[in-house]
């Protein structure tokens, strides 16, 4: 090479860098195009989002499940019973977690439990490949069944209306006379009707003619299978107590 | 004007020939570099979870006889008085996929096994093919088929035919 053709050698120092310039970033790119597609962010983040979406429901479901449990066997401490399957869960879930590849936190607490109502607050905490979800949730289920005022006589028959409530007072529609058990004095009234005359108002009615002077219950075993029941102490003489034996209507 | 210093002129031409050639080079890459992840960024996966997701959750969300149990769970739920019913379930599934796309579903019990129900049978699944696989916990529902002790899993795999 002369230097007739290449005046100024010096200058291809210029060429020569920007040729290993290039060779650098191709490796590098191709490097990092590699991981790209390996990664597939969207579809990591769908996989997130419809995990917690799933999860939050199921831990909904095991407080139901809790309390449909609870209320239905006495023997079951509330606490105790649910604290132990918030616990079960989020173990449960922190290894389906990891099978996708999904560090979780659950960290499911018990607010208050009872044979009729069941509280406890979920946080969630999702970590996978630089990507991150924290959520939280209330997990709320409750049944409240009110016997009302009612006509305790014998005749023509002894009749009661009853509330059956779930959550945040919302009325428990539909049911039908599978759910229900009218006792008196502790017998299951056999010839027994129920009807339900507004949105979660049901008005029960039994031929029987030991009804005047007894303990009238009213027993629900709703949709969900959570068990609620109340009691009318039946204080009157005669014809019993009538209208105004039981709570006041609401 | 008259150029005094030839070889610093010529230096000069070079500098911007490297420039530009390092500059143009990057363009090349930045341009190559979006077909690329576009590319490796296939929408079929993401149509595919879709897809599974929005079926399994219909189906959880569905009460079509009316018992306050979704159809989902009705399908899954087995025990003494009650049988599960997956052929159902995988009718329902056939029904809302596209025909190009094909399935498999699985139980995957509390121990991690994960038992063949309906779709295409283990073995049979392409091999070249992407396959998406959506999971759905299931809590259980009253101690019948699994329940708070033992939670279930639906997984679904899915992957275009052609």
């Amino acid at each position: 090479m002369s230097k007739k053709t290449f005046p100024n050698r010096k200058a291809q120092f210029f060429i020569a860098s920007a040729v290993i310039i290039i060779f650098v970033v191709t490796a590098v790119f191709f490097f990092v195009a590699k991981i790209g597609q390996i990664t597939n962010p969207a579809l990591l983040q769908r996989e997130m989002s419809f995990f917690a979406l799933n999860t939050k429901e199921e831990f909904g479901k095991v407080v139901e499940i809790s309390l449909s449990d609870v209320s239905r066997d006495t023997s079951l401490d509330p606490n105790t019973y649910l604290d132990a399957n918030l616990s079960s869960f989020s173990k449960y879930i922190q290894a389906q977690g990891l099978e996708r590849g999904i560090i979780v936190n659950a960290s499911a607490t018990r607010v208050s439990a009872s044979n009729s109502s069941m509280n406890a607050s979920l946080y969630l905490s999702l970590f996978s490949q630089g990507s991150n979800l924290e959520t939280n949730a209330y997990l709320y289920h409750a049944i409240t069944t009110n016997a009302l005022n009612g006509t305790l006589v014998t005749t023509p028959t002894c009749t009661l209306n009853v509330t059956v409530k779930k959550e945040f007072g919302e009325p428990i529609t539909e049911l039908n006379s599978s759910n229900f058990v009218f006792k008196i004095n502790g017998t299951t009234c056999s010839t027994v009707s129920y009807d339900e005359r507004s949105r979660g108002k049901y008005n029960a009615t039994c031929s029987s003619s030991t009804c005047p002077s007894s303990t009238v219950r009213i027993e629900v075993t709703e949709h969900r299978n959570i068990f609620g029941f109340s009691t009318i102490p039946n204080t009157g003489l005669g014809n019993g107590c009538a209208a105004n034996c039981g709570q006041p209507i609401d | 004007m008259e150029i005094t210093n030839r070889k610093g002129y010529i230096r000069l031409i070079e500098v911007s020939l490297a420039a530009a050639l390092v500059f143009g080079f990057l363009i090349f890459v930045q341009q190559t570099q979006s077909s690329l992840l576009r590319g490796s960024q296939s929408y079929d996966p993401i149509v595919l979870k879709t897809l599974g997701e929005d079926i399994i959750r219909s189906l959880d969300l569905r009460d079509s006889d009316r018992n306050f149990r979704s159809d989902l769970r009705d399908y899954l739920r087995f025990g003494t008085s009650c049988i599960n019913n997956w052929p159902q379930l995988t009718q329902e599934i056939t029904a809302a996929l596209p025909e190009n796309v094909g399935f498999s579903v699985f139980l995957v019990d509390s121990s991690g096994n994960s038992l063949y129900q309906g779709g295409v049978a283990t073995g049979a699944q392409p091999t070249q093919r992407e396959i998406v696989t959506i999971n759905y916990i299931v809590a259980g529902d009253y101690g019948s088929y699994c329940n708070i002790w033992s939670p279930c899993n639906v997984k679904l795999s899915l992957w275009f035919k052609i």
